[in-house]
């Protein structure tokens, strides 16, 4: 599958990347390589196989509604600006 | 002429999140609990430290299936958790954890009662997923604010569908779910501090089309009242733009419940591109048929069943019934007080009649019954006074009112202190009747002779000159004796 350039640049958009010409060019090139290596399981015969969601045949271990310590306030001073116990982002608009 | 109007019908469906009363959060061991200082009850994984990995909450997953059995839900014993992607600073790891194409519960039912008729709405889904932070916003400067208690707080989200054809149905739909999740003892139901709020999705088309119309979605409704008036409001909007020759745009819509409209809230385009993928870091979850056995035989009784109940073997009114069910904290005082004094209908009506409006006059429109300061027992206490024929339906009303200044005193300690017992002593009421009659000779004599309103001022003054202590009935019942033997 090939990309085009449009369709590149709304993905970086989405991911919040913001690319140079240069780079949409080589991201183009690399997205489609990488779709054409997972073209090839579009010929295996799929007809009655369940979809899988995860490669580890397990189930998911739950854990009990008990309360542990968290790292509250002191823990999150360090990674942001804070103001009255809030972190300070900048301003939203909507 | 026909109003515009006439020839439309409205499509609503709700999209309803439940916050679960979880002890902790979705997938960290963080408490779970509104109101705290902001930022306090913060795990590592709700920020999204670097290598932190989710560990589902049991609980949350037990609740849903509550749900999903009692909307008679299909249930998946396989479903999967997915990512669901968007860049906002209330949300630290840039997706959100719900369910995508494998929600935990599918199609089901509720039943609803619109003009005393039922009405079957239909579920789409339920699925779980966790909320997200809450932004401050504050006027003018140039930064907001994020307090993150409330990231990964679990959720329920019910999805209806497009089965309601007015605001009636679709706040009657809100409020079956509020009851439903209350006595369920998953949420609080308290809608002002965003427990439980809907989206409402709304379209209209032509009497009689089969196709449906072009739907906007009005966004975080926290009140009955105001998902009505979005509703009634969107219908109208949509209605007057396609007789003016326009189209209507898909889009979302904020509810401005001071201004009674809604704007559209002018999002990118591919603000809705949230590129779902099953979540790599949670497995499917598998659900053993005795955890479902476990939780479907542990239901309570589901306020419809309650409502049967009461009107079966309580022979209570529909309406009574409907109220006494429609709180699960109503349902429970109403419980409480027969069981100190079996009453229904007697309790039924002073708990629909002065309970229920004192405690709004005590503590504002939207108060619990819990917030009371009479008690279920004392409610009891009181009927069982008139039952007991100790004071008359009158005085009760007067016991009551005391009972709002102390709700400390029991009613018979107020009945004892203000001496306010019927008086059993026959002769006081004969004595009574007597001096009436010969303090009033005339009007006696008018009253024998036909002037029958005169009864009721005659009886006026037997009941003042007992200071209203005997009971009405008998002393009516004497009166009238008494006068139809005088000569």
């Amino acid at each position: 599958m090939v990309f085009e350039i449009a369709e590149v640049r709304k993905l970086a958009r989405l991911a919040r990347l913001s690319l140079n010409d240069e780079e949409v060019k080589h991201m183009q090139h690399h997205l489609g390589e990488i779709t054409k290596y997972v073209d090839s399981l579009q010929k295996v015969d799929i007809e009655g196989v369940e979809p899988m969601t995860h490669a580890v045949p397990l189930d998911l271990s739950l854990r009990a509604d008990e309360q542990m310590p968290s790292v509250g306030r002191q823990g999150l001073i360090g990674s942001a600006g804070y103001e009255d116990g809030l972190i300070k982002v900048p301003k939203i608009i909507e | 002429m026909t109003s515009p109007f006439d020839l439309y019908e409205v499509v609503i469906g709700i999209e309803c999140h439940v916050q679960l009363l979880t002890n902790t959060k979705l997938f960290s061991s963080a408490k779970n609990h509104y109101g705290d200082a902001p930022n306090t009850n913060v795990d590592i994984l709700d920020i999204a430290l670097p290598g932190t990995l989710p560990v589902l909450n049991e609980k949350a997953v037990d609740y849903a299936l509550r749900l999903g059995f009692a909307l008679g839900c299909q249930i998946s014993h396989t479903s999967v958790f997915a990512r669901k992607h968007y860049f906002y600073p209330d949300l630290p790891k840039g997706y959100q954890i719900s369910q995508y194409d494998k929600p935990i519960c599918g199609e089901g039912r509720l039943e609803i009662r619109v003009d005393d008729q039922i009405k079957t709405i239909g579920i789409e889904r339920i699925h779980i997923e966790e909320d997200a932070g809450k932004n401050v916003h504050v006027e003018g400067g140039n930064v907001s604010f994020v307090d993150y208690n409330r990231a990964g707080t679990p959720l329920l989200e019910i999805v209806t569908k497009p089965d309601m054809r007015s605001a009636a149905e679709a706040m009657e739909t809100f409020k079956t779910i509020r009851a439903l999740v209350t006595f369920l003892e998953i949420c609080d139901g308290n809608m002002q501090e965003g427990s439980l709020r809907a989206d409402l999705n709304v379209s209209v088309r032509k009497k009689g089309s089969a196709v449906l119309g072009t739907r906007t979605e009005t966004k975080n409704l926290n009140s009955v009242k105001f998902l009505g008036q979005a509703a009634e409001f969107e219908m109208r909007r949509q209605i007057l733009e396609i007789e003016a020759g326009n189209t209507i745009a898909q889009e979302t819509r904020l509810w401005d419940s001071n201004r009674k409209e809604s704007r559209s809230l002018r999002s990118k385009e591919e603000a809705h591109d949230y590129r779902y993928l099953p979540d790599p870091d949670l497995l499917p979850l598998t659900l053993s048929d005795e955890r479902l056995t476990r939780i479907k035989n542990g239901l309570p009784e589901l306020p419809r069943e309650k409502e049967n109940r009461f009107r079966a073997s309580l022979g209570l009114s529909p309406y009574d019934a409907a109220v006494l069910t429609s709180d699960r904290e109503v349902a429970n005082y109403f419980e409480s007080a027969l069981q100190t004094h079996n009453n229904a209908k007697g309790i039924a009506n002073w708990i629909i009649n002065d309970i229920l409006r004192i405690v709004k006059v005590q503590n504002g429109e939207d108060a619990s019954i819990s917030d009371c300061s009479i008690s279920a027992n004392h409610v009891a206490q009181l009927v069982k006074l008139i039952d007991d024929k100790v004071i008359s339906s009158k005085t009760a009303k007067s016991v009551f009112e005391e009972m709002l200044d102390d709700s400390n005193k029991d009613p018979l300690q107020i009945v004892e202190e203000k001496g306010w017992r019927v008086e059993k002593d026959e002769a006081v009421l004969t004595n009574a009747i007597a001096q009436v009659i010969a303090q009033f000779p005339n009007e006696v004599q008018k009253c024998k002779t036909g002037k029958t309103q005169l009864f009721g001022f005659l009886m006026g003054q037997v009941m003042k000159m007992t200071a209203g202590k005997v009971d009405a009935k008998e002393a009516t019942a004497l009166l009238q004796k008494t006068l139809d033997e005088l000569p």
